[in-house]
C-alpha cells in the first residue's frame, strides 16, 4: 500500500498547548476522519501538514516526499478546504478561479466549469454574495480542478446544513471512486464520517487516542447500559467512560472488557462515534 | 513570481490606476487653490511615497484577516516567492509613482511657467526614497507578524514619530553631549515609563505586579542605551582612527572635534573624552540587562519581552549601525583621499544609508519568512 501522508513524532508547542509526539499515516485511496472535540489540535495538525506552521520536532511526509522541502510539488498535488473563508470577497467567483488557476500545473478549467454547474455556482457572482454553503462548494470546486491526489478539508461542514452536509459527502464519495485520491477529513461532527470515512484518527488534548479502520474501532468498543447497583469500584476503574442518572448509567469499555457484565442485566450497543468522542475526550 | 504579482494586481483592480489618478489630481488641484508661485515645488514630493503608501495600505487591507496567510501559503509556491513579491510591490508601487509625478511635472510645465528638469524630477524621487524604504522594511514583516494592516501601520508609525527620531537625535548629537544630559535622558525616559505605566493600568483596570512595573522602564533604558553606547564606540574609534591616520586633519574641523584636537595626540586624550559618557551609558546598560535577566528569569511576561526585543531593539540597532556605518564611510574617505570631501555630507549619507538599508532589508526578509510560517491562530 502507497502512504500517502506519514506522520510520525510530530510535536508543536504553543502558550497553553502542546501537540503531543503524534503519529498516524493514511494510505493511497481511503478516506479518513480526523475528529476530536474543539481545541484538541486538529487545525494545528492539518496547518503543520500544509506547512502553514513550523513543527518542533518529527517529520510530515506525503507523496513519500518531506512537506517542507519538497512543499512546492506536494502543495501542487493537494486540495485543501478550510472552514473559514479566505477568498477576497469583493472578487466574482471567475475573478478568484483566474488568480488561484495559474499556480496549479494541472489546472483543469472545464472540470472547474462542470464543477461551477453542478454546484450552481454563478461566476459573475462576487464571492461576499455567495451564502456559506455556497462558498464552501465554490471551495471544494478549486481544491478538486486541479486533479489533487489528497484532499485536505478541516473542518467542511461545522455551520452548513444536514442536507448540504449530505451533498457534500455524495461528492467525496465520488471523487474516492478511482482509488488514486485519498481525503484527510476534519470534523467534530462524526455523524457525517460514519457514512464515508474508512480510517479514524482520535485526537484529544493534542495527544492522538487511536488511529485505525472504521470498522475495527468500531468494533473494539461497546456502549454497557444498565443499573448503577452493579458498579463496584473493580468495575469503574475499567470503564473508559460512565454516565449516571437516577434510571441507571452507560458506559464505554473495551470489547474485552464486556465479559465483565456477563453476571448482570445489562445492555450492550456498539457506540456510534459521537458516542466514542463524548466518551473518550471526558476520559 | 509572476503569478504572485499578477494576483495582487488583479486583487487591486481598479484601484492601481485609481489611486495614482486621484493623487494626481488632488496635486494639481492643489497647485492653483493654494495661495503662491511655486506650489508643484512642495507637490512633487508627496507622488511618490502618497502613491506607494496608500496602494501598499489597500493591498494589506486586503490580505488581512489571515486570508494571505491562508491562500497564499496553501498554494503551491515558495516562502521565498511570497515573501520576495511582496518586496517587489513596493518597487511596483514607486514605479506607479513617478510615473504619476511625471504625468504631473509635464502638466505643470505646460500649464505654468515652470520648465520641466531632470534635477526636479530626481530629487522628488530621491528624497522620499530613504523614508519610504524604511518603512517598508518594517512594515512588511510587522504585517506578516500580526496579519493585520493597521497595527503593521501604527507599530511603524511608533517607530518612525517616536522612537526612532529621538533616538537618532540622542545618538547623532553623542559627542556634543556630556554626562550631565545623558543622566537627563534617562531620568526623562523614566518618568515617560512612569505615565506610560499609569496610563496602562488606569485603561486596563489592573493591579500592577512588580515585574511587569520594573519591565516597561528597563526596556526602555536598556533600548536607549544600547543605541548609545554603540554610537559613542562608533565616534569614538572614529576619532581614534583619525588620530592616528590623519592627525593634520583635526585642524579644519569646528565644534567637537576642535575641542579634541585640543588635546589630541594621545589616547589618553580620546579616552577622557569619551570615558564619562561610555561610563554613563555602560552603566545604564549593565543595571538594564541585569534588571532584564532577573525579569526573564522570575516573570511570566517572556513572550512579551520577545516581541519587545524584536520590535523595539532591532530598529535600534538599525539606526545605530546607520551612524556607525556613517562615520565608517566619513572615515574612509578621509583616510583614503588626499583631498578630502568632507564637507559634501550628502554623498556620505547617501552611501551609509543605502548600506544600512541593505542590512535593514535582510533581516526584514528574514522575519518575513519567517513570520509566514509561524504565522496563523
Amino acid at each position: 500500500m502507497t502512504k500517502i501522508l506519514e506522520i510520525n513524532g510530530v510535536s508543536k508547542e504553543f502558550k497553553g498547548f502542546k501537540l503531543d509526539n503524534i503519529t498516524f499515516g493514511l494510505e493511497k485511496g481511503y478516506i479518513m476522519g480526523f475528529i476530536g472535540p474543539n481545541g484538541a489540535g486538529k487545525t494545528t495538525t492539518i496547518r503543520l501538514i500544509m506547512n502553514l506552521l513550523k513543527k518542533d520536532s518529527g517529520d510530515i511526509k506525503i507523496f513519500g516526499m518531506d512537506n517542507v522541502s519538497d512543499e512546492v510539488p506536494i502543495k501542487d498535488r493537494i486540495g485543501f478546504v478550510y472552514e473559514e473563508n479566505y477568498f477576497y470577497e469583493h472578487l466574482t467567483v471567475n475573478k478568484m478561479k483566474e488568480i488561484i488557476a495559474p499556480f496549479y500545473g494541472k489546472w483543469d478549467d472545464n472540470k472547474f466549469n462542470e464543477y461551477c454547474e453542478k454546484f450552481e455556482l454563478t461566476p459573475k457572482k462576487k464571492i461576499r454574495d455567495l451564502s456559506k454553503g455556497t462558498k464552501m462548494k465554490f471551495s471544494l470546486a478549486i481544491a478538486l480542478s486541479h486533479n489533487a491526489e489528497f484532499l485536505i478539508l478541516d473542518e467542511p461542514t461545522s455551520g452548513l446544513d444536514p442536507v448540504f452536509r449530505d451533498k457534500l459527502m455524495d461528492i467525496l464519495r465520488e471523487e474516492i471512486q478511482d482509488e488514486n485520491k485519498s481525503i484527510l477529513f476534519s470534523t467534530h461532527i462524526t455523524s457525517d464520517l460514519e457514512k464515508i470515512a474508512d480510517y479514524i484518527t482520535f485526537i484529544n488534548n493534542g495527544r492522538i487516542v487511536f488511529s485505525n479502520q472504521k470498522d475495527t474501532i468500531l468494533e473494539n468498543y461497546k456502549i454497557i447500559k444498565g443499573d448503577t447497583g452493579i458498579l463496584t469500584d473493580e468495575i469503574r476503574n475499567e470503564l473508559l467512560g460512565i454516565k449516571e442518572n437516577r434510571f441507571g448509567f452507560e458506559a464505554l469499555c473495551d470489547y474485552e472488557k464486556e465479559s465483565l457484565f456477563s453476571k448482570f442485566e445489562v445492555v450492550t450497543e456498539k457506540p456510534s462515534l459521537e458516542q466514542m468522542m463524548v466518551y473518550l475526550s471526558n476520559k | 513570481m509572476k503569478n504572485l504579482i499578477m494576483a495582487d494586481l488583479k486583487v487591486l483592480g481598479h484601484r492601481i490606476w485609481a489611486v495614482p489618478l486621484v493623487i494626481l489630481m488632488f496635486t494639481i488641484l492643489f497647485n492653483f487653490v493654494i495661495p503662491g508661485h511655486n506650489n508643484h515645488q512642495s507637490l512633487k514630493y508627496f507622488h511618490v511615497p502618497l502613491t506607494a503608501g496608500i496602494l501598499g495600505y489597500f493591498l494589506m487591507e486586503i490580505w488581512s484577516h489571515n486570508r494571505l496567510h491562508l491562500e497564499m501559503n496553501s498554494l503551491p509556491c515558495s516562502k521565498y516567492s511570497i515573501v520576495f513579491q511582496k518586496y517587489l510591490m513596493i518597487f511596483l508601487f514607486v514605479a506607479i509613482g513617478i510615473l504619476s509625478l511625471s504625468l504631473f511635472l509635464e502638466i505643470m510645465s505646460l500649464t505654468t511657467d515652470y520648465t520641466f528638469n531632470a534635477t526636479d524630477f530626481y530629487n522628488a524621487v530621491n528624497y522620499p526614497m530613504p523614508i519610504l524604504t524604511k518603512l517598508s522594511v518594517f512594515v512588511i514583516p510587522l504585517f506578516f507578524k500580526f496579519k493585520n494592516q493597521k497595527t503593521a501601520l501604527f507599530g511603524t508609525i511608533f517607530w518612525f514619530l517616536c522612537l526612532i527620531p529621538f533616538i537618532s537625535l540622542s545618538i547623532y548629537s553623542v559627542s556634543k553631549q556630556n554626562t550631565q544630559q545623558d543622566l537627563f535622558l534617562y531620568i526623562f525616559l523614566l518618568i515617560i515609563s512612569v505615565i506610560v505605566i499609569t496610563i496602562f493600568y488606569i485603561k486596563e483596570n489592573k493591579s500592577p505586579k512588580i515585574k511587569q512595573l520594573i519591565f516597561i522602564p528597563v526596556v526602555t533604558v536598556f533600548t536607549v542605551a544600547l543605541g548609545r553606547m554603540i554610537s559613542i564606540l562608533a565616534d569614538f574609534l572614529f576619532n581614534l582612527s583619525l588620530s592616528k591616520f590623519k592627525p593634520d586633519i583635526f585642524k579644519r574641523f569646528n565644534g567637537y572635534y576642535e575641542t579634541f584636537n585640543m588635546d589630541a595626540g594621545t589616547y589618553k586624550s580620546i579616552m577622557e573624552l569619551y570615558y564619562e559618557l561610555l561610563k554613563t551609558n555602560g552603566t545604564a546598560l549593565l543595571v538594564s540587562t541585569v534588571l532584564m535577566l532577573y525579569v526573564w528569569k522570575k516573570g511570566n511576561i517572556r513572550n512579551i519581552m520577545a516581541t519587545t526585543f524584536q520590535f523595539i531593539t532591532l530598529p535600534v540597532i538599525f539606526i545605530t549601525l546607520e551612524f556607525f556605518l556613517l562615520f565608517a564611510v566619513f572615515g574612509a574617505d578621509l583616510i583614503i583621499s588626499s583631498n578630502s570631501t568632507f564637507f559634501n555630507t550628502d554623498t556620505h549619507f547617501f552611501i551609509a544609508d543605502y548600506m544600512i538599508f541593505v542590512l535593514m532589508l535582510i533581516a526584514s526578509f528574514y522575519y518575513s519568512k519567517k513570520f509566514l510560517t509561524e504565522g496563523g491562530k
